[in-house]
């Protein structure tokens, strides 16, 4: 339309100044011309809006499509889970995320860190012989097993010294344990009374109450309305201008009702549980049912709060992955 | 101030200055011809083409091309199956096999001569090794990536993190396989297991990515 004026503009000036006549033939080509470039240009920045809205579109796709990933991978990966998830004296409760060469000596080499584990984001890298853990030493026969023992000790998300040799010097790392996946410990608990086979449906978890584990399928996706919540780990910069050194700035809060939590608000910890990045406080989140009851405690417009409010419910139409589902083992034949 | 940089290219130029003014072409009009003719006679196109290719003045070339191509399309095979309900018989048992198999996991992400060899004779006898070599691939360009980003949608970082504890319980459950002496077919199992979830992984988080940049 701009431009459109431009040219009318143009040709009112010309008119008045006598060098075309106004309403001549020459008038009338510039305003005709002007009005094919002004459509012309409409229609490019329509183009541009309508593949930029379908650009947006092509990414939500391609993030729905993760999703699925993350969850038929899950999926197919339970019977092997399931299958192979007790060797020797059972699961561990807590994780590092390394695999580690058996037959190392003078220490548990790391064979593998596995990636995004809690072993990777502390530093510790593959070839990196373990020697310590939590000031106990690593030694002599069987290294791995040892580890393997002492971290069946370590609750989960504890922090525990790693010391390891790197290139021939001690080094420790700090590194926050996981819960190991599926597994949920009943150890104390009385066992329960026999339930004949098939009064439970078959499918993924498992309950081996000899070994006082139970295994269920492992917390994966976050459907509905708080998935859509953005989190930002809180820089030094950030804190200052929210009024707290640490927690997790809620970017965009869930559209839904009854939620209390707002965008701008300052998440310094859930069930007295603080998360210290966006992915913390995702995994934290991911360990709730949906409906669950949490208490927060934030930081809002520079003032501490206190709330209790209920985790939005799932959308309907997606299921519900950390549904506990309790399936007893069925007894060996007689 | 750059001194070190107008060395290099002076080296580079004299280097440039040494090579032949042009290559010679890998065929004159008769061997086009002949190979033409060669085309449309009968017999196995196989035989056909290796009796062309012997006389290539540059057959070690085209056989490391037609190497390269069985890698790369056995490479495409086996990322299309996944490990994946793929079965496999090992001669061996126990740990030991398994070690064996995977002495040099360290150097998996290349693919050797002996690991082209394999695919091509044994059917899939470099698989697990590829398996390996192509998820170390792929965690290097994770491990490139920051460690989350500046903003993080929860629904997607919840499958980002779900992924990578199930790849953490994995290497604790291969690490406990190991120690316990179990049979390489469980190994093997749990290693391909390994590999897909890193592969699912590095696809989640590339949508990650994507998304992030979104304004």
């Amino acid at each position: 339309m701009k431009i459109e004026a431009i040219f009318l503009s143009a040709a009112l000036v010309a008119g008045a100044a006598g060098l075309v006549p106004v309403g001549s033939v020459a008038a009338r080509e510039i305003s005709t011309e002007a009005t094919k470039i002004s459509t012309e240009a409409d229609a490019a920045a329509q183009d541009a809006q309508d593949l930029g809205a379908k650009l947006e579109a092509a990414r939500a796709r391609l993030e729905a499509a993760a999703h699925e990933v993350a969850e038929l991978t899950t999926e197919m990966g339970k019977p092997v889970m399931d299958r192979y998830m007790v060797f020797g004296e059972g699961p561990a409760r807590s994780i590092i995320g390394v695999q580690l060469d058996a037959k190392s000596k003078d220490g548990a080499r790391i064979q593998e860190v596995s990636p995004g584990g809690p072993a990777a984001d502390a530093g510790l890298h593959t070839g990196d012989v373990i020697v310590g853990i939590n000031g106990k030493e690593v030694k002599g026969d069987e290294p791995a097993r040892q580890v393997l023992r002492l971290m069946r000790d370590i609750n989960p998300e504890s922090k525990v010294t790693v010391r390891v040799m790197r290139d021939g010097k001690p080094r420790d790392f700090v590194v926050t344990t996981r819960r190991a996946v599926g597994i949920f410990s009943v150890h104390g608990m009385p066992p329960l009374p026999p339930v004949p086979p098939g009064e439970l449906p078959d499918g993924p978890g498992d309950v081996d109450w000899e070994s006082g584990n139970a295994f269920f399928a492992p917390p994966i996706l976050i459907h509905g309305p708080l998935g859509d919540m953005e989190l930002a780990t809180l820089t030094p910069q950030l804190g200052r201008y929210f009024g707290t050194s640490k927690g997790v700035l809620v970017v965009r809060a869930p559209k839904a009702e009854g939620f209390k939590l707002e965008d701008g608000d300052v998440i310094l910890s859930i069930d007295g549980r603080e998360p210290s990045t966006g992915s913390h406080a995702t995994r934290i989140l991911s360990s709730y049912q949906p409906g669950e009851k949490i208490s927060l405690q934030l930081m809002r417009d520079h003032k501490p709060l206190k709330l209790e409010t209920t985790l939005p419910a799932s959308d309907e139409s997606q299921p519900d992955h950390r549904r506990v589902r309790i399936i007893r083992k069925a007894p060996p034949p007689l | 101030m750059h001194d070190d940089l107008d060395r290099n290219t002076a080296a580079m130029a004299a280097r440039l200055r040494q090579l032949p003014e042009e290559q010679t072409p890998p065929m004159n009009w008769q061997e086009f011809r002949r190979r033409s003719q060669a085309k449309r006679a009968p017999g196995h196109f196989l035989s056909r083409w290796l009796s062309a290719m012997r006389f290539q003045a540059r057959w070690p070339h085209a056989a490391a091309t037609a190497a390269l191509l069985v890698v790369v399309v056995g490479l495409a095979l086996l990322g299309r199956v996944g490990g994946i309900g793929l079965s496999r018989t090992h001669s061996g048992s126990g740990t030991e096999a398994f070690e064996n198999e995977y002495a040099h996991e360290s150097g998996a992400d290349e693919v050797s001569g002996d690991e082209t060899r394999g695919m091509t004779a044994g059917g899939s006898a470099a698989e697990p090794r590829l398996v390996v070599g192509r998820s170390k691939a792929i965690e290097r360009w994770l491990a490139s990536l920051p460690q989350e980003p500046a903003v993080v949608r929860v629904g997607t970082r919840a499958a980002v993190a779900g992924l990578e504890d199930q790849i953490a319980q994995v290497d604790e459950m291969l690490t406990s396989a190991r120690v316990e002496g179990v049979e390489s077919d469980r190994l093997v199992t749990l290693q391909r297991e390994r590999a897909r979830l890193v592969g699912s992984l590095a696809e989640v988080r590339y949508a990650e990515v994507v998304a992030a940049q979104s304004p």
